[in-house]
């Protein structure tokens, strides 16, 4: 089978293998998920079971993308970091005291994409953290008036930066990056990632599930544990140690560090978006799909993950 | 001709405005798929921006884009040939008079109402500030009351004047949805003009999104 699949796409073997590999299990969750819900429902196992089918849509997607020509899969993902980014923006009820912004607020993310693929480092990397900081109380300023001014410019760059600035990450290492001594590439490491992540949200609530005693933040989010977050970083370290030939890492210990990391980021980043839903005061951020939440509901733990790991490589020299 | 400008329509609003809506505004159509005109129908809604008519006829059933027509004014819609025909064509309207220069301003919508056509009424009469709703207007109304066979249809349209306020070109993504009601009928006996435009109001606003922050 995974002959079949190097043979007929320009997947490379190491690729190969963990995509069958990731396949295999979404089938063994989706058999054992699927039926637990059923037979002994809670809002946790609803959860999972909300995130089982979400993986598969992003599953398909991700190996679509790898397929399509790049140009395409960038347009995509660009078009899909829009509709995170209107999620977050309508959400905010101080969005409309300066409209005109909100069009360059917009227009980011086709020139952060365009960056992306085609830019230097440098730009990439500032453009939005700084050019739009000042660009964002700019237009501001020219329109005027001051109220809401400061709540307005915070809101605004915090989400252009959570959303758009990282997401494009994924677009930057798999155009940009130059892996010496890695067979696999871009696309296995970005996939690795978005498996590992995922991977760790069920590990924590699987630990937390059966050994959970100390809830970790009881006011953001009160189904996550100290025993589970804790049992969920080892298992990921293992299964990272394990799996070190296909990470890019010189040495086994490294990539358990960066499973150890992605444990961390994952649980950080899912903890940030309740404690945004939280604080705007709404369930979901969306009802794109009935029952799933929004986009950003369903890539919150990505959203912390996928930054670290682009940084991570960056800082330790591996492209 | 009619039947070249039916089909601009189905184009513009099924694969054009229809979509953009959708995916890149991301307006919410709620309990748009029971919408029914095969007895001649008023569509009752407040009115915030030019976005509202283009939502309520996206939400139409294809055949739909036929016999459903937006009341425009006269004054606004009508005001040269070449708005006039843009307002015939893309919108299928049908004018009122906003002044008091004919003696029956709503003749032709009682005669398209007649021929088992429906009609799309912002009572408010122009476009208002966005999330207020201002006095009605009778011409609804007075149709109901003349005609007890039609029913009406009240919908809530949120935050299309956010989406592109009076007076303004830029249309941005706001939270915003339509919500349309169950039909409801008047019976011209015991009911006057008054009080059906009360009705029609409260009708409206129980629709209103309740989970709005302020």
């Amino acid at each position: 089978m995974i002959k079949l699949i190097t043979t007929h796409t320009p997947f490379s073997l190491l690729f190969a293998e963990v995509l069958v590999g990731i396949f295999i299990l979404l089938i063994f969750f989706t058999l054992v998920f699927i039926p637990w819900s059923k037979i002994k429902p809670s809002n946790g196992i609803r959860e999972i079971v909300l995130r089982v089918y979400s993986w598969w849509a992003i599953s398909v997607l991700v190996v679509v993308m790898f397929l399509v020509p790049g140009d395409i899969g960038t347009i995509a993902l660009g078009f899909l970091t829009f509709i995170a980014l209107r999620e977050f923006i309508t959400k905010l009820s101080v969005a409309k005291y300066y409209r005109r912004t909100l069009l360059y607020i917009y227009l980011t993310i086709p020139i952060q994409f365009y960056l992306a693929k085609y830019g230097s480092t440098y730009s990439f990397n500032t453009f939005i953290p700084v050019f739009m900081f000042f660009l964002i109380p700019t237009r501001n300023i020219i329109m005027g008036q001051h109220k809401k001014y400061l709540e307005f410019n915070g809101k605004i760059f915090w989400a252009l930066m959570l959303v758009v600035y990282g997401f494009s990450q994924v677009t930057y290492l798999r155009h940009q990056s130059d892996f010496t001594n890695y067979e696999g590439g871009a696309d296995l490491i970005l996939l690795l990632v978005v498996f590992l992540t995922q991977i760790n949200d069920v590990l924590q609530f699987l630990w937390g599930k059966t050994l959970g005693r100390h809830k970790l933040s009881p006011n953001i989010s009160p189904n996550k544990t100290i025993e589970g977050f804790v049992g969920g970083a080892l298992t990921l370290g293992l299964i990272t140690y394990l799996l070190a030939s296909y990470l890019p890492f010189t040495s086994k210990i490294e990539a358990c560090l960066f499973g150890l990391g992605i444990s961390v980021f994952g649980l950080l980043g899912d903890l940030n978006m309740s404690a945004v839903k939280r604080d705007l005061g709404v369930k979901d951020m969306d009802d794109l799909i009935p029952g799933h939440g929004g986009l950003l509901d369903r890539l919150d733990s990505l959203s912390f993950t996928l930054p670290f790991a682009v940084h991570y490589l960056i800082l330790r020299g591996y492209f | 001709m009619a039947t070249l400008a039916f089909l601009l329509r189905v184009i513009l609003y099924k694969l054009i405005f229809g979509p953009i809506l959708r995916l890149i505004i991301g307006v919410k159509f709620r309990n748009h798929k029971n919408l029914n005109f095969d007895k001649p129908k008023l569509i009752v809604a407040n009115h915030n921006s030019h976005i509202d008519a283009v939502a309520i006829l996206c939400s139409l059933k294809m055949r739909d884009l036929r016999r459903v027509h937006p009341v425009v004014a006269r004054d606004y819609f009508y005001k040269n040939f070449i708005t006039k025909f843009f307002a015939k064509v893309f919108l299928n309207s049908v004018s009122v008079s906003r002044s008091k220069e004919f003696e029956n301003p709503l003749a032709n919508c009682e005669a398209l109402l007649e021929k088992g056509h429906s009609l799309i009424i912002f009572p408010e009469g122009t476009r208002g500030a966005a999330g207020k709703m201002k006095e009605f207007k009778l011409g609804a109304a007075i149709l109901l009351s003349k005609h007890s066979e039609v029913e009406f249809i009240p919908a809530y349209c949120d935050g299309f004047g956010d989406i592109m306020p009076k007076g303004d070109w830029l249309i941005l993504p706001f939270g915003s949805s339509i919500q349309f009601g169950s039909s409801i009928s008047v019976s011209k006996q015991d009911e006057d003009v008054k009080s059906i435009t009360q009705k029609i109001r409260d009708s409206i606003l129980e629709l209103k999104p309740i989970d709005k922050e302020s």
